[in-house]
């Protein structure tokens, strides 16, 4: 329990939150260790829950035209995946490979999520706010290099 | 301070994936990174948006270290 709200104070996806609603987001994260090289997903698998980073880091893989795998992002601790699928209730939009040392995660269930959000509009209001902050980011970092 | 980093290859004689990180330590201008299996040096280090609550957002140039140029005493982990 420490462990994971220790960590996600200092994740972006959670700042503004106050301690009794990190706390109840803290009850909806599973932990989960992965070898290295393990997929946690693959592009196309239809999406159920969102991650966050507690350790080592991972690899986003994006298919091109042929069909193969081209590696275009890598994250590290503190850093959330799969919220998008979790959010528009659309196809992953890439495969996560975890790297050399493997990761340990948390999974979040997007359905638990959500009735959270609903349950609490203000724990809601202050999730969907920063997940709004991320993509932003997440926009920001891929246009600088396109 | 969580310093949320957003780090762009540029050079090198392959294509090398981005990466986005928090650290605890404000990346270096010369200081060396290990993203995935490769190191690069820091070669520019921008504000990307300005700091919110106890985080501050970088955006962060990096170059490909040669396997001749690593040094340990500038390297610090993502």
């Amino acid at each position: 329990m420490d462990d994971v709200k220790r960590l996600l104070k200092q994740a972006p996806l959670f700042r503004g939150l106050k301690d009794s609603q990190l706390n109840q987001m803290v009850a909806l994260a599973h932990a989960e260790a992965h070898a290295p090289g393990t997929v946690i997903f693959e592009q196309d698998d239809a999406g159920d829950c969102m991650y966050v980073i507690a350790d080592g880091q991972v690899e986003i893989q994006v298919k091109d035209h042929t069909g193969g795998l081209n590696a275009v992002l890598i994250m590290g601790e503190g850093q959330i995946f799969g919220e998008m699928a979790l959010l528009d209730q659309g196809a992953r939009s890439a495969t996560v490979v975890t790297l050399r040392d493997g990761a340990r995660l948390y999974s979040i269930s997007g359905d638990d999520f959500k009735a959270l959000c609903q349950q609490d509009t203000a724990i809601g209001y202050v999730m969907m706010r920063n997940i709004a902050l991320d993509l932003s980011f997440k926009i920001r970092h891929q246009n600088s290099f396109s | 301070m969580i310093y949320t980093v957003s780090y762009v290859v540029v050079g090198g004689k392959k294509k090398y994936p981005s990466g986005i990180m928090n650290q605890h330590e404000r990346p270096i201008v010369g200081n060396q990174v290990q993203l995935g299996s490769d190191l690069f040096e820091i070669t520019e280090v921008k504000r990307m948006l300005p700091p919110s609550d106890e985080f501050e957002f970088l955006h962060v140039t990096v170059r490909p270290v040669e396997d001749d140029q690593y040094d340990p005493d500038k390297t610090e982990l993502a």
